[in-house]
């Protein structure tokens, strides 16, 4: 009888989750949908069926994949790869360097650390586009301009990250550490063998955000790169708008692959977030 | 232990230098070339479709032209921050026409004066060549024109059997026969979708909404020593034109209150009758196939037929090291009766050159057609916005201002203050 | 003791020497070119003192574009940590199809901010928006949203916290994921319900989570600025002109680069006092 209530009960929570969890999905949709739909309208269909609400509002009638191919006949396949290859460095490193200074400031102490940590804090708290004048002064007496370097670079040292890991760290079990000290391991191994291996999912979470920065990054890109071949996906979105004309079916499709593709990489990585330190079984 | 971390270091090294190398860009890069004679133009990338004029101009004279073309939405702040830094890779520039002043007062454009040939600035009309001249000297020169008529949609006449506005300018509409038909074109149709009678191509923007003032005989915006607004972007004629602006949206409610990104994509699917915009569009109501007729742009009654003007100019950076080279490329790209003509055949846009327009003018074909429309216009009803150096703080405190009466606040009072915010900002121009 | 300092160092110096020098030094450039104006008469760069900082609490515009990123803060940075902290929690619920629900609050996260925006933006149209066509079915008439000023920060609101939300809950759930499991089975024991081990367990363990969360919220939203740049341009009367649109706006469309980087020493002050106030307020009792 017990029993019989308590099932019931969990019945009906599980219920109330599943409801929570479709209003939520309806919610994250409700901005892509119609931009979703408009990627497959031809041009004169945009606006046609808005209003009033009825099934054509969110089926395009008449069907067509010219927004698609227009845009990749203009080139935003090779902004893509470029987007890809600049985030994709800047990530491999960005965890690495960032997660580096992190794990030192977690759990070494040393002179001129609160100095140097209000640095960290600082350098995040002003955006890059405001930094690109004297950035982009910068740049040009590095000689770095149109080239990979000037896009990447100064976009892997990361205040947040470097905090983000700081905060992981300071978690991360001490006895641990000391345990493959006495096992004779040095500072170095401890870190690439013990350390590194147990952040899987905070790294995760380091390089979505390194990835998202380079990936939204617009301004930067224009000032420092020259030839077409440098292209990234903002600008290459933003280029479907000219001074009198928005291509909508164009920036519909675009935004759509967008965002689409970042969501299809991360996909596959969701598994290592449940397989922290936790699962290991040697969190304190 | 050491030995690893180098290792590292090393690693990422490799790794930056693997990155730019991949880039291949280097050998694209201006500044590595040895040869001198090259002239890198930084272009918006609207003006694409031109660069095979360009390169004829590199082939004829020996010289590699570098074209940099950047989209219009990040044009301007890459002019800001790269002529900021004084950098000597831009030779050739594009400005937009009202910003002319303003480049020049920041010292980002060398004068044409010296290079450019009396002949040649003969060959393109007076008007434009004011647009591109401050205190005297020619900052810069027009690629092209603008003009904005009034487009309709056939079908939408029809269907509410009301008659086409007239095409020949002797028959231009006023503002308030334009307002009485739109009202009668504002309706829900059998679908139910809502048709507006009219809108602005470029709502809110004073390209667009200057002629009305205009029209009703407002001739200046700010004081003859460029230090404030007062009275004059506040005139009485400008409150009055701004009153009309906001009626079409909130007392008539002939106007959909949207953005001016959207106002195309709404003629083209059919939901607004009359669109007051420009020639450059045509390609779109074509390719959505819409029923379209057009006539002049009209003008308030009792007042002058005023049409907006302007659009890209070429002018040469101060910076260039290749002065005078690029003032030759600027001087045939924009004023040689052949190159204009291409650039016409290419983009379509209204003509700056004489001898172009009167081809326009003379050609039969053209008759009836937005061509022949804009060659008269240009060469008797348009009218330059106001080159003043704080142009570009006047025109965004301004697209606000008309933002904020399309939603409904007062017209006198948002001219006020956008008066007062407009003053505080252009007062650094006199330090 | 000497291989502990070469540890510190080699592992410091490549993040620190790229954060130095691609973001600190171009800020310090900012504070020391704070001082300085430019002049249109003289065409050249000349001390001006404090003069710039005058500008900035003296300018009406200025002073409430500061007002209005202080409302738009105090009201978004808790609604965010808030709602994704739930977010995080629903999602840690182990269901069928947890996996795909985690996957669509990534979606956002992944759309750029400037994407965002022009998709809300044609969403709360308020001519023929999706917004609007679904009000009328439950009998609303049409709303001006964006161009309310009444409602323009609210929905700014609600559109950065539809994009923020999935970002701040994956930070979340990382560290959720690291409570130990065991702690929940011996408060299970003790007859703990979920709430009591929320309370008692969760958010003890989780509060260096938090102050990071907390933290990088305050500061992304502070130097929010393209809603207002890809939306309202500010406006509708000022209603949304946050001082980073400004400041923005100040340095590329208004060339005065000098008074900007006023603006920015004085924003960072402003959130240097409101994090450091944060982070004591949050500081590990040990």
């Amino acid at each position: 009888m017990e029993r019989k209530k308590v099932t019931g009960k969990r019945a009906i929570s599980k219920l109330v989750l599943y409801a929570l969890h479709i209003i939520l999905i309806i919610v994250v949709f409700l901005p892509l949908i119609f931009a979703f739909t408009s990627s497959f309208r031809p041009l004169e269909d945009l606006y046609r069926y808005v209003s009033p609400l009825t099934w054509k509002t969110f089926i395009p009638i008449k069907v067509t994949l010219d927004a698609y191919v227009s845009i990749f006949a203009e080139g935003y396949g090779t902004a893509l790869l470029n987007s890809l290859f600049i985030a994709g460095v800047t990530v491999a490193l960005g965890i690495l360097l960032n997660g580096m200074a992190g794990y030192v400031f977690a759990k070494y102490n040393f002179r001129g650390k609160n100095i140097l940590f209000f640095l960290v804090l600082l350098s995040y708290m002003v955006p890059f586009e405001l930094l690109s004048v004297n950035l982009y002064d910068l740049i040009i007496k590095l000689d770095w301009v149109d080239t990979y370097k000037a896009l990447i670079i100064p976009c892997i040292g990361n205040g947040m990250i470097i905090f983000l890991f700081r905060q992981y760290y300071l978690s991360f079990p001490d006895y641990l550490l000391e345990a493959a000290r006495i096992d004779g391991m040095g500072h170095f191994a401890i870190f690439f063998r013990i350390v590194l291996p147990n952040s899987k999912a905070i790294s995760i979470s380091a390089g979505l955000v390194l990835f998202v920065n380079q990936w939204e990054s617009f301004l930067w890109p224009v000032l420092v790169t020259r030839s077409k071949e440098l292209y990234t996906v903002q600008l290459a979105l933003s280029n479907f708008s000219t001074q009198y004309t928005k291509n909508w079916d164009q920036i519909f499709a675009g935004s759509i692959i967008a965002f689409l593709l970042p969501v299809a990489i991360i996909m596959p990585l969701q598994r290592f977030f449940a397989a922290g330190l936790t699962s290991s079984g040697i969190k304190e | 232990m050491k030995k690893r971390s180098v290792l590292l270091l090393t690693m990422c090294m490799v790794v930056m230098t693997a990155g730019c190398a991949s880039g291949g860009s280097d050998a694209q890069n201006p500044d590595n070339s040895e040869s001198g004679d090259e002239l890198n133009v930084l272009i918006v990338s609207d003006l694409d479709p031109l660069e095979p004029v360009f390169a004829e101009y590199g082939d004829k004279n020996g010289i590699t032209v570098n074209v940099e073309s950047v989209p219009y939405a990040e044009i301007f702040e890459t002019i800001e921050v790269r002529m900021g830094t004084e950098e000597d890779t831009i030779d050739v520039l594009v400005a937009d026409a009202p910003l002319i002043t303003n480049y020049t007062a920041k010292g980002y454009l060398a004068p044409l004066d010296d290079y450019v040939a009396e002949d040649s600035l003969a060959r393109i009309t007076e008007s434009s060549r004011e647009g591109g001249t401050v205190d005297g000297q020619v900052m810069a020169l027009p690629l092209y024109s603008s003009c904005v008529n009034l487009y309709y949609n056939k079908e939408l006449f029809d269907e509410r059997g009301v008659e086409y506005p007239d095409y020949n300018v002797e028959n231009r509409m006023t503002w308030e026969e334009v307002v009485e038909t739109a009202q009668q074109l504002t309706y829900t149709d059998d679908e139910g979708n809502q048709i507006y009678g009219m809108t602005f191509e470029q709502i809110d923007t004073p390209y667009q909404l200057l002629p009305l003032s205009q029209s009703l005989g407002a001739v200046q915006y700010i004081s003859d020593d460029q230090t404030t607004t007062e009275g004059y972007t506040n005139s009485e004629e400008v409150v009055e034109a701004m009153e009309f602006y906001g009626n079409t949206f909130n007392k008539w409610n002939i106007s959909p209150k949207i953005d001016g990104s959207e106002s195309t994509s709404y003629f083209c699917s059919g939901q607004i009758a009359m669109f007051v915009g420009g020639s450059w569009n045509i390609s779109s109501f074509d390719e959505a196939g819409v029923n379209w007729g057009v006539a002049p742009h009209p003008y308030f009654e009792g007042g002058d037929a005023v049409t907006p003007t302007g659009s890209w100019y070429m002018g040469v950076s101060a910076y260039s090291k290749n002065a005078e080279a690029a003032a030759g490329f600027v001087e045939w790209l924009t004023t040689d009766d052949e190159t204009c003509q291409k650039t016409y055949d290419i983009m379509q846009n209204l003509p700056c050159n004489i001898s172009v327009l009167d081809a326009i003018e003379a050609d039969p074909e053209n008759e009836g057609t937005p061509a022949a429309l804009n060659v008269y216009e240009a060469m008797n009803t348009a009218m330059a916005r106001p080159g003043m150096v704080g142009y570009e703080e006047w025109q965004s405190v301004l697209q606000k201002t008309y933002s904020d009466v399309k939603n409904g606040a007062d017209p006198k009072e948002a001219l006020d203050s956008a008066v007062t915010e407009i003053d505080s900002l252009i007062e650094k121009y006199q330090k | 003791m000497r291989r502990k300092n070469l540890v510190v160092t080699v592992f410091l110096l490549p993040a620190m020497a790229l954060i130095i020098i691609f973001k600190i030094y171009p800020i310090f450039l900012g504070v020391y070119e704070s001082f300085f104006t430019y002049s249109f008469v003289g065409k050249n760069t000349v001390f001006a003192g404090i003069q710039n900082y005058i500008t900035v609490f003296t300018d009406s515009t200025v002073l409430n574009s500061i007002k209005v990123t202080l409302i738009f803060n105090v009201i978004v940075n808790p609604v965010q940590i808030f709602l994704s902290f739930g977010l995080a929690l629903l999602l840690m619920v182990k269901l069928r199809g947890r996996k795909f629900f985690r996957t669509i609050h990534m979606i956002p996260v992944a759309v750029s901010f400037t994407i965002a925006c022009t998709l809300w933006g044609v969403l709360l149209s308020p001519e023929q928006g999706l917004m609007n066509s679904l009000l009328n079915v439950i009998g609303i008439p049409n709303q001006s949203f964006l161009n309310d000023k009444d409602q323009a920060l609210a929905w700014v609101i609600v559109l950065s916290s539809w994009k923020g939300l999935g970002y701040w809950a994956l930070f979340f759930i990382t560290g959720l994921e690291e409570v130990p499991q065991q702690l929940y089975e011996a408060a299970s024991l003790d007859g703990a319900n979920y709430w009591k081990s929320l309370r008692w367990i969760t958010l003890p363990q989780m509060k260096r989570t938090f102050k990071f969360v907390i933290i990088s919220d305050t500061i992304s939203n502070f130097i929010l600025f393209v809603p207002a740049y890809v939306l309202t341009g500010g406006g509708p009367n000022g209603a949304t002109d946050f001082l980073m649109y400004r400041i923005y706006r100040t340095a590329y469309q208004y060339s005065d680069m000098n008074l900007a980087s006023a603006m920015i020493v004085v924003l960072l002050i402003m959130l240097g006092i409101i994090i450091g106030a944060e982070a004591f307020l949050l500081r590990d009792k040990e």
